[in-house]
């Protein structure tokens, strides 16, 4: 198993529709923030259910990290952080520079990742449930 | 006669063998972002294309092309649905801001 630095034959070898409609979103969400000064609610499965969804506190952990706040950004959602700040860049390095990292690996070994991947998923959200206010 | 060393014989490449799919992973990133977060029904749409594309030009192990499908599709509908959601609270807000700005007008 190994990280390659792989060039890309096309921009959006995923398709143009999930980056735009991302961007679109991302502009969406933080003209919301910007228009609710209250704060924003957005999380249906926070309304429903009256426990954190994976992802709640992802928004805190930005505005934090974007206030220069690295730990608390940090404690807000770790899991989720971290995992949103690898998607951005990738796609980023995809889009602009044409670049990407590839994952080389053979089947098992990409199975025992998903199960530890679906690991930290279910640990950081008993975290979130239980320490997020 | 010619003499060949081990070094000298031409051996044949050994046939590239396709990259092994991801299609559970592309699923559970289409059911976790229909519940939860918008990034895994993204991931799960752009993971979908891609797979699907190597698998129709046989890079990628075909075994996987319905789970790879359906989470692609989870990830399609959970984009809409926050899609949705987003432009709703925009509405809203809009609206809100409107029914204030109607309220500050009326006291002069």
């Amino acid at each position: 198993m190994r990280l390659l630095l792989e060039r890309t034959s096309t921009r959006f070898p995923g398709g143009k529709g999930p980056v735009l409609v991302l961007s679109f979103s991302l502009v969406g969400y933080v003209g919301l923030h910007l228009l609710y000064e209250s704060g924003l609610k957005l999380c249906w499965f926070r309304s429903l259910t009256g426990i954190n969804c994976p992802a709640c506190g992802l928004s805190r952990a930005f505005l934090s990290l974007f206030q220069g706040r690295f730990v608390q950004a940090f404690f807000y959602n770790p899991f989720m952080l971290l995992f949103s700040l690898g998607v951005f860049l990738q796609l980023f390095s995809t889009t602009v520079f044409k670049r990407r990292i590839a994952l080389e690996a053979s089947a098992r070994e990409r199975n025992l990742l998903l199960v530890a991947f679906l690991v930290l998923f279910l640990l950081n959200w008993l975290y979130l449930i239980l320490f997020l206010p | 006669m010619d003499i060949y060393t081990n070094d000298q014989i031409h051996t044949p490449p050994p046939l590239e063998q396709p990259e092994p799919h991801r299609g559970m992973l592309v699923l559970i990133f289409g059911i976790i972002g229909l519940f939860t977060c918008a990034i895994f029904s993204i991931l799960a749409w752009v993971f979908g294309n891609e797979d699907l594309k190597k698998m129709e030009s046989g890079r990628m192990d075909p075994a996987g092309r319905d789970t790879t499908n359906a989470g692609r599709i989870l990830g399609i509908i959970g984009v809409a649905m926050n899609f949705i959601g987003l432009l709703a609270g925009l509405v809203a807000a809009v609206f809100m801001f409107g029914l204030t700005m109607a309220d500050i007008n009326s006291l002069f």
